[in-house]
Order: C-alpha cells, then sequence, then structure tokens
C-alpha cells in the first residue's frame, strides 16, 4: 500500500521526478564508470602478462617500453636489430625469448609477428599458457592464429583467407593485398589483448614487406621471395624467460649496457607498479570528483522532496486522519527517495552496460584495455548499496521534515 | 485542558463533558474558540496537558502516540471541510488507504463500499476515478465512505458542508444523519452554520462547552 502510494505520488509529480532520476543516473553512472575502469583497468593489465622475467626493446623509457610491447599503447621508438636479438637470446642465463614484431593490422585488430615459441612460453592470467579452440601454430609462411574475439566478430574459421594492412588504422590504404595469409589456428579465449591479435610468423613480416620501403609499396615491382629475403632485419621488442630468478638483474644490467646497440630490459611486474604508482593520485582524484557529483545529485533529490512536503501539507493530513503514524510519512518519503535512487542506479547500469558494449573493441585494440563482459562485478554491487545508504541518510532530512511537519501539524 | 506549544494561554479548558453512544452531536461557535482544537484531541492528534480524554472506554492518555494513531484508524472517522482525499489517488485506492492503516481485510472493503456508496447516493463506477476529477460534492461523500469504512464507532465531522450550496448541503446532511443511524455511530459534528443544527440530537455551544476567562499561566 505505502509502495503504492510512494509510486503514485512520485507519478504525480513527473516532471521533476523524471530530472531527478536522470541527475541520479548521470551521477551513479559516472561513478560507475570511473570504478570499472579502476578496477579493471588493473586486473587487464596484470593479467595480459604474467611468468615473463624481462622485456627487452630499443632503449626508451620503461613506461613506453611496457606499453607499446604488451599493451599495443605508443609506439615503438627504435627496433632491436636481430643480430643483438640472436647474442642476448644465446646468452647462457637466458631459458627462453619470445621476439615481438608489431605494425601491421588486419582491419583494425593488431598482428604480432613472433616464433612458435609464444605457444610454449607465454602465460597470462595465473601462469596459463594459450591453448587452441581449433587448428594448430603456424607452419607454412602464410599461416595466421587468431585471438577467439577475431574468430567470432569477423566470422572467420580454419581455412578462411585474409589480407594483412599496414599500419594499424582500422581502413587502411596500403594493405599487402598480393601475400593473402591462411587461418590455420584459432585461440581459446583469453580475456586479454590475445584475444584480439592475428599471430603470424616472423618471416611471414619479412616476406610481406620486400618490395616495400618506407611505409610504401614500390610500384611496379615484384620480386621472388628466396629464404635470404625471409631472414628479418629487426624486430620491435622480446620477452625473456630465464632460467633462474636469480640472474634477472645481472641479465638485466647485460641489457642495459650492451655495447653494440642501444638497448633496455624491464621487469615488466615493476613496472606495472610504477605505472599504478603514477595513475593512482589520477584515480583518487577521479573517484573524489564523481563521490562529489553523486552527493550534489543525492542532495539535489533531497531539497526536491523537501519542497513538495510544503506542497503536500493536505496529503499528510489525509494519512494522519486515518491512522497513518508519523513514522509511516517519514517511510514514505524514504520509500520515494529510494525509489528515485534505484530507479537511477538502473538506468545507470544499462547506460554503462551500453558504453561498455558500444567501446569495448576501441578500448581493446587501442589501449590493450580489456573489460570484461560482466560489468556487475562485486566492487559495483558494493558501491550500489553505498549509494543506497547514503541516500538513506540524506533523505533523513526531508523525511524527518516531514515527520515533525506530520506530528505537530494539525487536522482540519 | 489543552495549551498550545510555546503560548502561556490555555487554548481550551472543557471542565466534564460527555456523550452517549449513537448520539449526533452538533458543536457550533464561532472561529477562534477552540473547535478544531478540541476535534484534534478527540481523534488523538493532540495531548491534553492536564485532564484526560476517555473515548469508547479508552483513557487516550493512557496510549503512546502511536497506539492513538492506530486507535484513530480502528475506531474513529474524520471528515474534514475540504482536502480529505489524496488527489493522486483512485476513489478505491483512498478507502482502501484507510481500511489498510485499519487492518481491514479486501473483502470486507468491497463489500461496505458497496453499502456505503448506496446510502450515500454514490454512482459504484466513480471508484476508479482519481479523487480530483470529481465534484466538491462527489468528493465530500466520499470522504464520508472513507470515514465509516473500517465501521468505526465515532465520526468526527469538521464542517463538511462549508463548500457546497444550499441545496447540496441539505441533501448531503440527510444522507449523513440517515448513515449514522443506520450505523449506529456516534457523530460529533462541528459547524459555524446554525442552521443545521435541527438535523441533531444534542446541540452544544462552544463558549457553553469551555470554561470562560480561564486563561491564566498554567
Amino acid at each position: 500500500m505505502l509502495l503504492k502510494l510512494a509510486t503514485k505520488s512520485l507519478l504525480q509529480r513527473r516532471v521533476s521526478v523524471s530530472l531527478t532520476v536522470m541527475m541520479i543516473a548521470v551521477s551513479v553512472f559516472v561513478l560507475l564508470s570511473v570504478e570499472t575502469i579502476r578496477t579493471q583497468a588493473k586486473e587487464s593489465f596484470s593479467k595480459t602478462v604474467s611468468g615473463v622475467d624481462l622485456i627487452v626493446g630499443a632503449r626508451t623509457g620503461q613506461l613506453n617500453l611496457l606499453l607499446y610491447s604488451v599493451f599495443y599503447i605508443g609506439q615503438a621508438s627504435n627496433n632491436v636489430s636481430w643480430q643483438s636479438y640472436q647474442q642476448i637470446a644465446e646468452s647462457p642465463n637466458v631459458a627462453w625469448t619470445i621476439p615481438i614484431s608489431l605494425g601491421d593490422s588486419h582491419r583494425g585488430y593488431r598482428v604480432l609477428g613472433t616464433t612458435t615459441d609464444l605457444f610454449s612460453f607465454f602465460h597470462y592470467g595465473k601462469k596459463k599458457t594459450l591453448e587452441f579452440s581449433q587448428g594448430h601454430a603456424f607452419n607454412g609462411l602464410y599461416d595466421a592464429v587468431i585471438g577467439a574475439d577475431i574468430a567470432k566478430k569477423l566470422g572467420y574459421q580454419i581455412g578462411t583467407n585474409i589480407f594483412l594492412s599496414h599500419g594499424v588504422a582500422t581502413r587502411s590504404f596500403s594493405n599487402h593485398k598480393d601475400k593473402p595469409f591462411t587461418i590455420s589456428g584459432i585461440l581459446k579465449p583469453t580475456g586479454t589483448p590475445i584475444d584480439k591479435t592475428v599471430y603470424v610468423g616472423l618471416q611471414a613480416i619479412s616476406a610481406i614487406h620486400v618490395d616495400w620501403k618506407n611505409g610504401v609499396k614500390l610500384p611496379g615491382r615484384h620480386t621472388e621471395i628466396n629464404n635470404d629475403m625471409l631472414r628479418p632485419q629487426s624486430i620491435t621488442a622480446f620477452m625473456v624467460g630465464l632460467k633462474s630468478k636469480l640472474s634477472t638483474f645481472s641479465v638485466q644490467r647485460q641489457v642495459n649496457t650492451f655495447s653494440q646497440e642501444a638497448l633496455m630490459a624491464i621487469l615488466p611486474g615493476a613496472t606495472l607498479v610504477q605505472l599504478w604508482q603514477m595513475l593512482g593520485n589520477v584515480e583518487q582524484v577521479l573517484l573524489l570528483i564523481s563521490v562529489l557529483v553523486l552527493a550534489g545529485a543525492l542532495l539535489g533529490m533531497s531539497n526536491m522532496l523537501l519542497v513538495t512536503i510544503r506542497e503536500r501539507q493536505h496529503e499528510m493530513a489525509v494519512l494522519r486522519a486515518v491512522g497513518a503514524s508519523p513514522w509511516v510519512i517519514l517511510l514514505l518519503i524514504q520509500l520515494e527517495a529510494m525509489l528515485l535512487v534505484s530507479f537511477g542506479i538502473v538506468l545507470a547500469m544499462f547506460m554503462l552496460w551500453g558504453c561498455i558494449q558500444v567501446f569495448r573493441d576501441t578500448l581493446i585494440s587501442e589501449y590493450g584495455f580489456f573489460i570484461s563482459e560482466q560489468v556487475f562485478n562485486n566492487t559495483i554491487m558494493i558501491d550500489i548499496l553505498w549509494i543506497l545508504l547514503a541516500s538513506f541518510l540524506i533523505t533523513m532530512l526531508p523525511a524527518f521534515n516531514a515527520y515533525r511537519h506530520s506530528l505537530h501539524a494539525k487536522l482540519h | 485542558m489543552y495549551r498550545y506549544p510555546k503560548s502561556t494561554a490555555a487554548a481550551l479548558n472543557i471542565d466534564d463533558w460527555r456523550v452517549k453512544p449513537g448520539e449526533q452531536v452538533f458543536i457550533y461557535g464561532r472561529s477562534g474558540t477552540g473547535k478544531s482544537t478540541l476535534l484534534n484531541l478527540l481523534a488523538g492528534i493532540l495531548t491534553t496537558k492536564e485532564g484526560s480524554i476517555t473515548i469508547l472506554g479508552q483513557a487516550l492518555s493512557e496510549l503512546s502516540a502511536r497506539q492513538r494513531d492506530s486507535f484513530r484508524a480502528r475506531h474513529i472517522g474524520m471528515v474534514f471541510q475540504q482536502f480529505n482525499l489524496v488527489p493522486h489517488l483512485s476513489v478505491m485506492e483512498n478507502i482502501q488507504l484507510a481500511a489498510y492503516f485499519a487492518g481491514t481485510n479486501d473483502e470486507l472493503v468491497q463489500q461496505r463500499c458497496q453499502v456505503l456508496f448506496e446510502g450515500l447516493s454514490l454512482e459504484l463506477n466513480l471508484i476508479n476515478r482519481r479523487a480530483d476529477t470529481l465534484s466538491i460534492g462527489q468528493q465530500q461523500r466520499v470522504a464520508i465512505a472513507r470515514a465509516l469504512i473500517n465501521h468505526p464507532k465515532l465520526l468526527i465531522v469538521d464542517e463538511p458542508t462549508s463548500a457546497l450550496d444550499n441545496e447540496a448541503k441539505a441533501g448531503f446532511i440527510t444522507m449523513l444523519m440517515s448513515l449514522v443511524k443506520k450505523e449506529q455511530t456516534t457523530l460529533i459534528f462541528v459547524s459555524h452554520d446554525e442552521t443545521l443544527m435541527p438535523f441533531f440530537s444534542q446541540q452544544i455551544s462552544m463558549a457553553d462547552l469551555s470554561v470562560s476567562g480561564v486563561k491564566h499561566v498554567a
């Protein structure tokens, strides 16, 4: 009965009520978005790489190397020559290496040139290796392995032919049309940027760039490919697994003081921590702003309810006359506030869900930031409980005002 | 005796007054003589500072505020000058509201509605209309139905005809009187309109009721 009363009373004030709901929805949306990005960014970034002891690339900032080699954010300042790579890979402390060659794409998805060592040594999440849902690693020169999401989104299967594009734009004008690739394997979903990546052999990367110079195809040239040409000149970066963790710093020093080339080695875990520390303040500020926005919205709602209580003296008097205690009046105002806030929250969740559906792909391909489709995790649910509690407390203001009014109001 | 908060003068001071069950009492007097205060005291919204009020054998001062509210819901029907209904609820919902606080079950409400609507010459098809779409006369009659839905022993009515024209007034009061007689409800009717006096079994003026001149500091 009270719920019906609250609902009807809100419907009676449709315009101001819907504006209030919008206000709450927008502010809750802001808060939940910040929370989602905050929690999922950490999870996503930490999940993307595990079990890699060192990442080696051309000398640049630590963060820059981590971001472009693992998350595909930003650009490499320089490449690593094949000779240097070989030399470090063969040093006694190194157990395995995974070379990475970036710079091409397929319909907006990153293409990563590597070796089949990727499938044996690379780990993500909690030390999980890559597994195939269909097919196998690349054997032939023009074989490609694709992530689960690409297969799903583009409807690719084993045996489908694809073209790679030069550069990373979604619509590239310079396609490697003359060298079609055949899909040899599809990976199982990992919940990391891997799902959105095309893997090919290093030789394939060399092969498609024969007859190319400075990022453009030389017109009219069509050279027959021989083994000599397939030997990679350089790679973007490489990941290193060590035989013993104890040698981490000595290998790092060895790389950093490498005489032939200006190289740098980073510890991915330590660099991630550095990244969080840097983002920590920004995160706090964002959270603070969104909490303040929410507080503003709740105070606005409180004010709206307070104003209407003045207009609703007669209604309150009628309720008192039929036997409602002042507590019922208080409850009624609380109920109205809870309805408003709940409705706002539901709307905000729809907005968040919608935004994630729309921007998910962009976030993964542009920033290597993987938002899981399961948006409404524990953190978000706890936030919602806090929001409800906060609105309950703020609504005590108008609710108690109504209580006092109805306690002393005479009936006439 | 009742005194308003922040006021040193007693607003109302009644020595001793009794009403027998089933009587129809007409209380008249000019504004400012404490009629409204008396009704609020009887309804248990206000409480006496000194002395006591006993309704249906129950001393109101012995009840907590919450118990008084519940007592009012179950045993007392109230009708005011106007604004008796929640405007955005339907007629039926307004009546159900009163039944809800008294704990009357839905089936009984349906039955009572039929009887009361007939007695008040209200068409049953009004029941799903929004209260604020009814005429003032209809609203006042719905208010009576609402007040009587829980079969109260006491009906308190405050100037219910002030917004009605003379013809409607006579019709309204006749209907009310026949209904309370049938229901055997005690009626306390407050008005400044002395032309209504002949309809009632007992008449009393506020001036006679209230002990005059007792306006000293308590």
